[in-house]
């Protein structure tokens, strides 16, 4: 390959490239390049994938295939997006293999011990495009194809949508609440996105559907021809005293349909919400504080002592625009 | 409040229009009719609607709750007529007012205590419909008419546009003439008052919204 390429790797409970300076919603994947940070992304009008040709138990290779299909067909349905994906064929080629074939398999990692699967990509630096890109189920889990779950087994379909999340370039979302277990790691108590980084657990296959976050994320990486036109976006700053705040999760919520999408203050203080439905918004700001740091973004220089705050006015998203900047203040723990 | 400001205009319209003491009567065919006034745009509840969040058990976990209600607004308008026949007149309008909304954030998992978050929106309406004179109801020297039609309405922030719509609307009112001339450019001026109900359909909400209106305008036939 004579262009740049880099491999790097992104896991459900950790990855590395997260870049939330390059993304209007949502943390996308990015490297930094010589021009600073860059977003990846796919940039051909259909995404061929193959499916590995072993199974594991409770799970043959065609009901894998079958369960991706249907997991890669939900993000091609969101109509504010443009992406497209085409089924290549089984094959024996594994995961993280650099072979130009973006393969979905199982694999045992015994040490990734709290990895339920974990998504590579093969990057050309110089354009920002992602030329191969690898997941893996970790196939140390139980696992099942089952309609309504199995409560014994994690949901192929679930994780696999939110991997597909990776795949397309996205990161992960703090829309979620979780509580520390005694025993370590932590308990969701509740999750907003397919692309929360922690999973609702064994049997659960809520994460079959996209969120309006989710939604928001895809489409503004792909978006559709009328989707800049029709939605808004909000951008502001977070300070805490006089000092701006970075790492700080902000949330953005429709009091007219429920919906909740999310982004992150970036070195600056700023953050930018895009692909938001016309209208007002209620305004959220919290520290991160349900997942570990690193889920998200390079910890250095995150501030996470400040209490959860409202913004005192709504927000309005005008349509195929930005609102004028606005500064939320939080107050120290 | 919003209660006692509408009963107010309509208290004042209805004394301004008994001081008169010409006989009201509809507008004859071919006439033109052009009016300005103001109003009272009634409020709506938007209601509830939680944060929340799915779990492992099915059953949501509420990150927050809010409530969220469109407020009282006054409102200008202006409105051109023509009279068809003598008792039915088609008619357009144009509308401005500055709604504010008001969402209520409580029982949040994280932060404390509840809170009330504001802002107003602009808000223009332009709506065509239907006028007939209901003579035989007249009395007191007031004419009844009842109203029906429907509009688009635009909403801007900022001047940025937000949301779009379209509404029905219905009601009535009566009018009451001040002069009236045989000649002359202007041939008859009135006061009228309107109450109307105007179902709001906004593009991205699902549901439509009621609002009711009172406004009281000064109307000049050509």
């Amino acid at each position: 390959m004579s262009r740049g390429r880099i491999r790097a790797w992104c896991a459900i409970a950790v990855f590395v490239l997260a870049l939330p300076g390059t993304a209007d919603a949502y943390i996308h994947l990015g490297f930094e390049g010589s021009g600073g940070a860059k977003a990846i992304k796919w940039n051909v009008p259909r995404v061929r994938w193959y499916a590995n040709n072993g199974g594991v138990p409770g799970v043959s290779a065609s009901q894998f295939q079958s369960e991706l299909a249907q997991a890669f067909m939900t993000w091609e349905s969101v109509p504010t997006a443009s992406i497209a994906f085409e089924f290549g064929g089984f094959t024996s080629a594994a995961p993280f293999e650099d072979d130009d074939l973006s393969v979905f398999g199982f694999q045992s990692e015994p040490d990734m011990d709290r990895v339920l699967g974990a998504t590579s990509f093969i990057v050309d630096v110089f354009a920002g495009t992602i030329i191969e890109s690898d997941v893996f189920f970790n196939s140390i889990f139980p696992w099942s194809v089952a309609a309504a779950g199995d409560p014994l087994r994690f949901d192929v379909r679930s994780v696999a949508t939110h991997e597909i999340g990776h795949f397309l370039g996205l990161g992960h979302s703090a829309i979620g609440e979780t509580e520390l277990r005694p025993e370590g790691g932590r308990r969701v108590l509740g999750s907003g996105a397919v692309m929360f980084p922690i999973s609702l657990g064994r049997g659960v296959i809520t994460d079959r559907d996209l969120q309006p976050d989710d939604i928001a994320g895809v489409s503004d990486l792909y978006p559709d021809g009328a989707f800049r036109d029709e939605t808004g976006m909000i951008s502001g700053r977070v300070r805490l005293n006089t000092a701006g705040v970075k790492g700080a999760h902000v949330v953005a919520f429709n009091p007219q349909t429920g919906a909740l999408v999310g982004n992150f203050t970036v070195a600056d203080s700023s953050f930018r919400i895009a692909g938001l439905s016309p209208g007002p918004y209620v305004i959220r700001v919290e520290p991160i504080d349900d997942a570990d740091v690193d889920s998200f973004m390079d910890p250095q220089g995150v501030n996470v002592n400040f209490q959860a705050t409202f913004h005192p006015r709504l927000i309005v998203a005008p349509r195929g625009g930005s609102t004028a900047t606005f500064d939320v203040t939080v107050r120290s723990k | 409040m919003n209660l006692r400001r509408i009963i107010c205009i309509v208290a004042f319209a209805t004394i301004a229009t008994a001081r008169a003491e010409a006989q009201t009567a509809s507008p004859p065919p071919g006439r033109l009719q052009v009016s300005v006034g103001a109003g009272w745009l009634g409020g709506a509840e938007f209601g509830e609607q939680p944060a929340n969040l799915r779990t492992a058990s099915g059953n949501p976990y509420r990150l927050f709750t809010s409530d969220t209600h469109l407020g009282g607004a006054g409102f200008f308008e202006a409105r051109v007529g023509f009279a068809l026949a003598r008792r039915v007149a088609i008619e357009g309008r144009a509308a401005i007012a500055k709604p504010e909304l008001q969402t209520t954030v409580s029982s949040d998992a994280e932060a404390s205590g509840s809170f009330t978050a504001v802002e107003g929106i602009d808000q223009y309406v332009f709506d065509g419909g239907i006028l007939i004179h209901l003579d035989e109801l007249q009395a007191l020297g007031l004419m009844p008419f009842a109203i029906g039609g429907l509009g688009y309405v635009r909403q801007l922030h900022d001047q940025q546009l937000v949301e779009t719509g379209h509404l029905f609307y219905g009601g009535g009112g009566v009018m009451r003439e001040l002069f009236s001339r045989p000649q002359g450019f202007i041939r008859s001026g009135s006061i009228r008052a309107d109450l109307r109900l105007n179902v709001l359909s906004l593009e991205l909400d699902e549901d439509s919204r009621s609002q009711g209106s009172v406004s009281a305008s000064l109307v000049l036939t050509f």
